[in-house]
């Protein structure tokens, strides 16, 4: 995906006179109010946001001299877009610093997306292209067909998608959901009482608390799911499993790994069992570790 | 499904209203749809419970059984008593009845072939399910409006098939075939063992997660992705 992208990419510069990606082509700087809404849509190319305290966006743009960087205040706050003077706009580098506080949405194509700082909602979609989301206090929404998502040091309510590639959130709290279809999800550092995760053929790990009172849903057709969690977790797990097998290092009572196949529900308790943990594959293995999901199986054994 | 005549609907079935409330439900049938498919529900359910073989169940019960009689002190001797069956008819409550009927006709049987007592008997936990529970049928049965609603939306994207980058057609047709498999294999599974509520549940997941792939795949016709 990444060669078939940096061909497209590097199709689309050569069409511009050698040097044109060299210098940049808008640097401009404008007021906004507290309240308003930064909106990037990006057809080809790469945003990169960064953040700072003072009321103003700064947007420096890269881009071919047929393609002409349209910075607008509108009602909403602020739009970015660019457009084409002979034809369709080729594509352009956004580097863009914008107040914290101010929420962001962007989307695009063939659009690669890192936001850094921002302490309002996220909002990122792109079809092919990464996202990166570093920070963040709000509403975090990235979504991708083809790229990957990844989110960390955010605390809010994160939402993550990508249909074909991985998801990696780490060191995060709040409210999570990740979703994927041939993608791996992969969850470290997390401190949340409500996680979702669920793929088709992808893996899931989950590295981090369980809460007292917490949900926790981890689901996948075809994929492992590894959690790794500390023993002194309180938590009730209820697994199932088709055709996968079952494995644990932690003092889980009342279950054995034929138990959990053929879509059986084995219900198993850590310390009062507060949080819920439901784990769920089809044709893959279940693993609840101690502390972290991914060290080697030396120590693994199926529960007695 | 909250209706005055919800709780009467296995009275009817059982033919134990009275000519005049039978005639009273009769009529609201006609004019109920809730009613009417609950009442088919519960006829396979009945169906199911009727044709199930006489086998002793997948876990032996009386192992945990029998030692709770011995022990218990406070066992009452058996009273026959009338207890006024309530169905709700939602389905987890079907499932649940239908359980309830697994057990009882595998229990059954096990316990006439080995000389049981029939007492007041205490719970006895289990953490695990059956492997064989009586589901209803319906869960699996094709869903007229999904299909409909699958082939929409697939027809939309084949017409937007222009607008879109052939390497993301490329990618969205892998991942719909990942559905497609991991729906198969469901479905294949459930066949051998069709009253299972964990098949049930993921095939109901797979089948969503198709209907959103496409939603997102259609949405994407028009933006050049």
């Amino acid at each position: 995906m990444i060669t078939e992208l940096i061909v497209a990419l590097t199709l689309a510069q050569a069409q511009a006179p050698a040097g044109h990606q060299e210098a940049p082509k808008t640097d401009e700087t404008v007021a906004v109010q507290r309240g308003g809404r930064l909106t990037i849509n990006n057809f080809a190319g790469e945003v990169i946001i960064h953040t700072w305290d003072k009321d103003s966006v700064h947007v420096v743009a890269r881009h071919q001299s047929r393609t002409q960087v349209n910075i607008r205040p509108n009602a909403a706050g602020l739009s970015i877009q660019a457009s084409g003077t002979h034809g369709p706009q080729g594509s352009v580098d956004y580097d863009i610093t914008a107040p914290a506080w101010m929420p962001i949405k962007v989307e695009g194509t063939y659009n690669f997306v890192t936001i850094e700082g921002v302490q309002g909602e996220v909002y990122a979609n792109t079809v092919r292209g990464d996202i990166v989301i570093k920070g963040g206090t709000g509403v975090i929404t990235a979504k991708s067909v083809e790229g990957e998502v990844q989110v960390e040091g955010a605390r809010g309510k994160v939402n993550v998608s990508s249909v074909n590639e991985k998801i990696r959130i780490t060191d995060t709290s709040g409210e999570i959901t990740a979703e994927s279809i041939n993608g791996a999800i992969t969850m470290t550092g997390i401190e949340s009482k409500n996680v979702e995760a669920s793929t088709v053929n992808g893996n899931i790990i989950y590295e981090g608390k369980l809460a007292d009172g917490g949900r926790y849903n981890f689901s996948t057709h075809n994929g492992d799911i590894a959690l790794g969690v500390p023993e002194t977790a309180n938590a009730t797990f209820t697994i199932r499993t088709y055709n996968g097998g079952f494995s644990t290092d932690l003092p889980l009572p009342n279950v054995k790994g034929a138990d959990v196949q053929r879509g059986r529900r084995v219900v198993t308790t850590l310390g009062n069992g507060s949080a819920d943990v439901y784990l769920e594959t089809f044709g893959g293995a279940i693993r609840v570790r101690r502390g972290t999901a991914t060290r080697p199986r030396g120590r693994e054994q199926e529960p007695k | 499904m909250t209706d005055q005549w919800n709780d009467r609907l296995s009275d009817y079935i059982d033919d134990e209203l009275t000519p005049a409330e039978r005639a009273a439900l009769e009529a609201h049938l006609a004019s109920c749809a809730e009613c009417t498919v609950t009442l088919d529900e519960l006829r396979q359910v009945v169906e199911r419970a009727r044709t199930l073989p006489a086998r002793p169940p997948a876990v032996d019960l009386w192992t945990g059984i029998e030692p709770r009689l011995e022990r218990s002190a406070t066992v009452r001797p058996f009273q026959a008593r009338t207890i006024a069956r309530r169905f709700s008819f939602t389905v987890p409550q079907l499932v649940a009845a239908g359980l309830a009927l697994m057990l009882m006709s595998g229990g059954g049987v096990w316990v006439l072939q080995h000389g049981g007592r029939a007492t007041d008997l205490p719970p006895v936990a289990a953490n695990t399910e059956p492997v064989n529970p009586v589901a209803p049928a319906a869960f699996a049965d094709p869903d007229p409006r999904y299909d409909e609603a699958i082939a929409d939306l697939e027809q939309a994207l084949d017409a937007g098939r222009a607008d879109l980058d052939p390497g993301t057609i490329k990618i969205l047709e892998a991942n719909l075939d990942a559905i497609d498999k991991a729906i198969d294999q469901s479905r294949r599974a459930l066949a051998a063992d069709p009253a299972n509520v964990y098949l049930n549940s993921h095939l109901a997941d797979a089948r969503q997660r198709k209907l959103a792939l496409l939603r997102r795949a259609t949405a994407l016709v028009g933006t050049k992705g």
